[in-house]
C-alpha cells in the first residue's frame, strides 16, 4: 500500500509556511527575485501583505469586495512597476502607498455614485467591525465618527483614517499619500475640526 | 490630538484567509489580462505607426508601376474611303432578333408530355447572309457587286432595321468611290426615310447635304 502524500493545502503545512512567511526571507530579496520574475517570490510578497491591507481597505473603503479588487489591483500594478521601486526594502509603504492612491480614486467613485442616487453598498462600517464586548456608546461614537467620515473630502478622510484609524506615523501616512508632511498634516487637522464636535474620540480611548 | 491607541484596536479584523488565496490567482488573471491588452495596444500602434511613416515617405519612392499611357492625341479625321472601309466592316453580321428565334424555347412541363413535333427549322438571316456578301466583295475590291447587294438589301429587305444603315453605306460608296452624288443622295434620303437608328440620323443628314453639295 503506497504511503499518502502529504497534502500540501492542509493545516500544518499551510502553518508551516504561515510561519516561514513571518520569520522568513526579507522584502528586499523577495523584490530582487521578483524583478528577476521569480512568481514563487512574488507570491511570498502577496501572502505576505495582502492580509493587512485587505483589512487596511476594507476599513478606508467600508466595502469588502472593492477592497479585495482594490488590493488585488495594486499587487498588479506594483508588479509591472516593480522595476521603478528605487529601494527594495520600502516595498511595503511603496506599496500602502499605491493601495492608498487606489483607494482614493475608488471613494471619489463611491461619492459621484451616492451624489447621482446609486449609493454604493457599505458592508463592512466600523460599527459593525467592533468587536463584541464594545459597549453601546462606544458603539455609536464608532457610528458617528462613520458618518462624519462619509462626508469629508477622500484625501482628508484618507489621512486621518490613515494617522488615527490605523495608527501609521505620519512621515508614512505623508509617504503613502504622496504628500509632504505639511500638507499631510494640513489634512489631518481638517479632517479633525470636521470630526471633532460630533465625535467623543476620548470616549473610544476609554474602552478596555 | 492623539490617540494613543489606534481604532483599529477596537475592531476585528476577521480572516483573510480565503481572499488572500484566491486574490493571488486573480492577481495572476490580471496581469495576464493586461499584458496580452498592451501587447495587443502596441503591435496596433506600431501597424499604425509605419502605415503612417509609409505614407508620409510615399513621395520619396516613386511608384514602380509603368505610368499611365499618355491619352492619346485626338486622331485626325479618318478620310472619307478609310471611313468607308471601317464602315463596312462594322456592319451588323447577325441580328439580335435573328438570335432570339434561333435560341431554343423553354420548354414546358405540359409539352414534356405531348407527342413530339417536327423540329422546326430556324429562320435563314438574308440580311446578315447579304451583308457577309457584302463584306467579301468589298474586300475583294468588288464595288459594283458590294453595291448591288447593298441595293437589294434597301429594295427587297427594307422593312429590316439594318436596311437604313446598308443604304448609308451603298451612298457613302456611290459618293466617295463611284462620284455619283446623285445617286448617293438618293441613297440617304432613302435610308431617311426607312426610319434609321437614332444614332445614324445625324451622319445620314451630313452625308447627304455633302452629297448634294458636290451634286450642284
Amino acid at each position: 500500500m503506497p504511503t499518502p502524500r502529504p497534502n500540501p493545502t492542509s493545516s500544518d503545512a499551510r502553518g508551516a509556511d504561515v510561519a516561514q512567511l513571518r520569520s522568513g526571507v526579507p522584502d528586499a530579496v523577495l523584490v530582487e527575485r521578483a524583478r528577476e520574475n521569480d512568481r514563487g517570490a512574488e507570491s511570498l510578497l502577496y501572502r505576505r501583505h495582502a492580509g493587512p491591507l485587505l483589512a487596511m481597505a476594507g476599513r478606508l473603503l467600508r466595502n469588502s469586495h472593492q477592497a479585495e479588487d482594490t488590493v488585488q489591483d495594486a499587487f498588479v500594478r506594483a508588479f509591472e512597476r516593480l522595476h521603478q521601486l528605487k529601494d527594495p526594502a520600502m516595498f511595503r509603504s511603496w506599496l500602502l502607498s499605491i493601495v492608498v492612491s487606489l483607494v482614493k480614486k475608488r471613494l471619489r467613485r463611491q461619492r459621484v455614485l451616492t451624489w447621482v442616487g446609486l449609493e454604493s453598498l457599505t458592508d463592512v462600517t466600523l460599527e459593525q467591525q467592533a468587536h463584541s464586548h464594545l459597549d453601546v456608546e462606544a458603539r455609536n461614537e464608532l457610528k458617528a465618527l462613520d458618518a462624519k467620515l462619509k462626508t469629508l473630502p477622500s484625501a482628508h478622510a484618507v489621512a486621518w483614517s490613515l494617522r488615527y484609524i490605523e495608527g501609521e506615523k505620519l512621515e508614512d501616512v505623508a509617504s503613502a499619500m504622496k504628500k509632504s508632511l505639511a500638507t499631510t498634516k494640513r489634512y489631518i487637522a481638517a479632517a479633525e475640526r470636521h470630526i471633532r464636535p460630533g465625535v467623543k474620540l476620548e470616549r473610544l480611548q476609554e474602552v478596555p | 490630538m492623539t490617540l494613543e491607541r489606534p481604532i483599529k484596536t477596537l475592531l476585528h479584523e476577521g480572516s483573510f484567509d480565503a481572499p488572500v488565496s484566491r486574490g493571488w490567482l486573480r492577481v495572476q488573471r490580471k496581469r495576464a489580462v493586461r499584458d496580452t491588452a498592451r501587447k495587443s495596444v502596441l503591435a496596433a500602434s506600431c501597424l499604425l505607426l509605419a502605415a503612417s511613416v509609409g505614407w508620409a515617405v510615399r513621395p520619396l519612392f516613386p511608384s514602380t508601376m509603368p505610368a499611365a499611357p499618355a491619352p492619346k492625341a485626338v486622331a485626325a479625321a479618318p478620310s472619307a474611303p478609310q471611313q468607308l472601309d471601317s464602315l463596312v466592316q462594322q456592319l451588323p453580321k447577325v441580328h439580335a432578333r435573328t438570335v432570339a428565334l434561333q435560341r431554343p424555347a423553354p420548354v414546358a412541363a405540359a409539352v414534356v408530355s405531348a407527342p413530339k413535333a417536327e423540329p422546326v427549322k430556324p429562320p435563314v438571316d438574308v440580311v446578315a447572309a447579304l451583308l457577309e456578301s457584302v463584306r467579301q466583295a468589298y474586300e475583294a475590291g468588288d464595288i459594283s457587286r458590294a453595291t448591288a447587294l447593298l441595293q437589294e438589301i434597301g429594295e427587297k429587305h427594307a422593312d429590316d432595321p439594318r436596311a437604313a444603315q446598308a443604304l448609308y453605306v451603298l451612298g457613302l460608296i456611290q459618293l466617295d468611290r463611284q462620284r455619283d452624288a446623285a445617286h448617293a443622295a438618293e441613297s440617304f434620303t432613302h435610308a431617311l426615310e426607312l426610319a434609321p437608328p437614332a444614332e445614324l440620323v445625324a451622319p445620314l443628314w451630313q452625308a447627304l447635304e455633302r452629297a448634294r453639295a458636290y451634286a450642284r
